[in-house]
């Protein structure tokens, strides 16, 4: 009981202090109304396209973020492919490499061998032929040798033959015709 | 060719003594011969060389150094 009598009088001070300063209840109401038509029409013209502007933006910058992860994923899948490429043209070229090095080493050990065939054919054959030709060059020396002993030994016999030796040979010679042919 | 016409060639390197011509007159006497006609030829060396028709009987030295000249 007291307190509403408190509150009443403390409502009627405030209704006197309006009135005072000019301010009536209906003033009061008037500008809440008009506050409310203003916060709706802010709500409807201002916020509403704001808040639509915003969401489409956002959508904007999570679909062109959607689109730079993808474009961040396939560029990782491209280095990665050409990574990959790399590594295997490299492997290719140290295979092709090491082929190449191959087929010359044969290359140049078949050459070698070839080389050390023909220089052993060579080296045979010259052997073969100075052999051939030091045997011809020592049956001319020895044929020479020959000539020369029975060249002295004709001047020898022709200076120094005696008439009885000479007699002799005949004999022997005439002899020797007669046992073959009578056996 | 009658035995009479066969004629011996004998080829001596000198002149023979009467020993040999009667040594080579029996031989080719055996071989149906009864002539000889002898050649001195010094080339021999020495030694006898007889022809009696196609066989030839050749004892001479310059036939014995080509043996041995064939045979080295």
């Amino acid at each position: 009981m007291f307190d509403f009598m408190a509150d009443t009088m403390m409502l009627s001070a405030f209704s006197d202090m309006l009135d005072r300063m000019g301010i009536t209840w209906s003033s009061i109401l008037l500008h809440l109304i008009a506050l409310v038509i203003l916060t709706v029409g802010l709500y409807l013209l201002l916020f509403k396209p704001v808040k639509k502007m915003i969401r489409e933006r956002q959508e904007k910058v999570k679909k062109i973020e959607k689109e730079n992860a993808d474009l961040n994923e396939e560029v990782k899948e491209l280095k990665n492919s050409s990574e990959k490429v790399l590594s295997e043209a490299k492997k290719e070229a140290a295979a092709m490499h090491e082929s190449a090095v191959k087929v010359a080493n044969q290359k140049a050990n078949d050459i070698l061998s070839e080389a050390k065939a023909k220089a052993k054919a060579l080296i045979d054959r010259t052997e073969t032929e100075m052999d051939e030709e030091r045997k011809k060059l020592q049956a001319d020396v020895e044929k020479q040798i020959a000539d020369v002993s029975l060249l002295v030994a004709e001047k020898v016999i022709g200076r120094d033959i005696s008439k009885e030796d000479n007699r002799r040979l005949i004999e022997a010679s005439i002899k020797e015709w007669s046992e073959k042919e009578n056996g | 060719m009658a035995k009479e016409e066969l004629v011996a060639k004998v080829v001596v390197s000198e002149k023979p003594d009467d020993g040999i011509l009667r040594l080579v007159a029996d031989f080719i006497k055996q071989r149906g011969c009864y002539r000889a006609e002898y050649v001195i030829d010094p080339d021999i060396l020495g030694g006898i060389v007889i022809r009696i028709g196609d066989k030839v009987y050749d004892g001479s030295v310059r036939s014995r150094l080509e043996t041995v000249r064939q045979s080295l």
